[in-house]
């Protein structure tokens, strides 16, 4: 029942937004994805790949982007209000009967959509349904048990690791709005947010027309039945106002002995092969070492040089309407300056070799068939292919799509995107890194 | 007829026996003689800050006229028209949820 939103690593947006949609081959191999938009406007996939563990993903565009900005952080409080009580069940017998049959209910969410996943074995299946069901229709966000929530919101906080606080605010200063709004609440709206407001929220974003339902382990009438039994709005296409790049820069002091660092520039929206091509450079930047205390022998880790013990990856994430293509990279304070200045030279030249795109391509192709052996991971993708695309697309082709990039491609959407005006998100000890328009 | 005689009688009669009980004399209403058991507590904790001050004020004021061996004066008595219960709703939830919890706790 808890949050999983700390668990998510930013990486995993690549394949949020539409590229992990391998199928556990091995398992069934004729395992097709079937996927519709039913009549209210909702949109409902299948995958049955014969898992004895199903899961259920009921997703909708209710994201920080779509936050008033008299009222953020309200998506934070949503996901962490599942599981409290609604007109149709108490927050005891949730918890109680969910447990009861050993299913698990998670609420995680990013900037564009929010994920109700549950696990289930598939006897148990139609009992724990119904008490996701349960979770999402109706919700009544009684007041007295927000309050008691703000513990949980509090430690969501507190667990936030430094990187994902650097990527929230190079989101917050690439956007400002919209795609800006970060992921948390901030420290001093906890328990401002009343049980009026998140109704409002929720009668607005958790409607039909912008819910998506997967089901991984269970045929496509049963996602369409899960679908129509939910008990929510009507309507809402979830057109969101685009979000433009702007481009800037915001730091955090937060002390310490490491600086947490993340470039960007203008990435390609979700869906684009732009997008795809980004997500193989990221890869070809650099993942850090493959082997466990290996060196790294990336382009960024030869970029940065020897500057003592440091991390660095490339990351891509795509939206529905934009997205980032860049570097995070966490290092000694003393050694920032130089770092810092070296990976975004090497961002900011748009060099890659052959051999590294090569090698990035691979990468990019493990990852996203590894990610779709875990069934809730898969589960999820599938929903945000579904809410953005209204399509999903199967693994083969995804692999198939990754393949087909050539160099010259990837080469081309790399030296578009740097183009673009250079952001930076910086927390931990920021004594010696440099300001963007000093890189 | 008959029907309509009897609810103006018991209306009429329990008017009679809500005076009778004295408590209105000091300002308090029926809720605000409530036993503060737990179920009656959590209901108290759910209640909207400016009904639990309200209700402070007037049990605060019934402590003082009873101390000074006082009642209000009789137009400000509350009247049984007037007596809303504000907490029994909730009570009544909080109970529901738990036996709901006591029934699960018994039989798993």
């Amino acid at each position: 029942m808890s949050s999983k939103a700390l668990a998510t690593p930013f990486i995993r947006h690549v394949t949020t937004r539409g590229y992990a949609q391998a199928a556990p081959a091995a398992v069934a191999r004729d395992a097709r994805i079937q996927s519709a938009v039913l009549t209210n406007n909702t949109f409902v996939a299948a995958l049955d790949n014969g898992s004895p563990v199903a899961r259920v993903t009921i997703a909708f565009k209710a994201g920080s982007r779509y936050e008033p900005q008299t009222e953020l952080g309200i998506a934070h409080a949503l996901r962490s209000a599942a599981g409290l009580s609604t007109k149709n069940a108490s927050a005891y017998m949730i918890k109680r009967k969910l447990a009861q049959v050993g299913a698990s209910v998670s609420a995680s969410g990013d900037r564009e959509f929010i994920y109700y996943t549950l696990e289930a074995t598939q006897d148990n299946l139609p009992v724990a349904i119904d008490y996701l069901n349960n979770i999402v229709s109706n919700q009544e966000f009684r007041p007295w048990e927000l309050a008691d929530n703000v513990p949980r919101l509090k430690f969501d906080l507190a667990a936030i690791p430094p990187q994902v606080r650097a990527v929230d605010l190079l989101h917050k200063a690439a956007y400002r709005r919209g795609l800006g709004n970060s992921l948390f609440i901030a420290p001093k709206r906890i328990g401002t947010i009343s049980s009026e407001s998140l109704q409002h929220f929720a009668s607005t974003s958790v409607t039909q027309g912008r819910c998506a339902v997967v089901i991984v382990g269970g045929n496509q009438d049963r996602a369409a039945m899960v679908a129509q039994n939910l008990q929510i709005a009507t309507g809402g296409d979830g057109q969101s106002a685009a979000s433009p790049y702007f481009g800037g820069e915001l730091r955090k002091e937060m002390g310490g002995d490491l600086a947490h660092v993340a470039i960007a520039v203008q990435g390609a929206p979700a869906g684009s092969p732009q997008s795809l091509a980004l997500a193989v450079a990221a890869k070809a930047l650099g993942n850090g070492p493959v082997i466990k205390w290996g060196s790294d022998n990336t382009p960024l880790a030869k970029a940065i040089g020897n500057v003592g013990p440091f991390a660095a990856a490339g990351f891509n994430v795509s939206y529905s309407d934009n997205g980032l293509f860049g570097v995070v990279l966490s290092v000694a304070k003393d050694e920032a300056n130089a770092a810092v200045k070296a990976a975004a030279k090497l961002l900011k030249s748009g060099n890659l070799s052959a051999d590294a795109i090569k090698a990035g391509k691979n990468q990019l192709k493990v990852q996203v068939l590894s990610e779709a052996e875990d069934g809730s991971d898969l589960a999820e993708s599938i929903a945000a292919q579904g809410l953005t695309t209204r399509t999903a697309k199967s693994p083969a082709d995804i692999a198939n799509a990754i393949d087909q990039l050539s160099s010259s491609d990837i080469s081309q959407a790399v030296s578009n995107a740097v183009k673009t005006k250079v952001s930076m998100g910086a927390a931990g000890n920021l004594a010696f890194v440099p300001y963007t328009d000093e890189l | 007829m008959a029907l309509r005689t009897t609810a103006v009688l018991r209306s009429s009669l329990s008017k009679w026996a809500y005076n009778l009980s004295g408590f209105n004399k000091y300002g308090l209403q029926r809720d605000d003689c409530l036993y503060e058991n737990e179920d009656v507590q959590e209901a108290l904790r759910r209640l909207p800050a400016h009904v639990v001050d309200e209700r402070n004020f007037r049990m605060i004021r019934a402590i003082q006229l009873s101390m000074q061996k006082q009642i209000l004066p009789k137009e400000e008595w509350t009247k049984w028209e007037e007596d809303k219960l504000y907490l029994t709703p909730i009570v009544e939830q909080v109970k529901k949820e738990r036996l709901e919890r006591e029934s699960w706790e018994k039989e798993y």
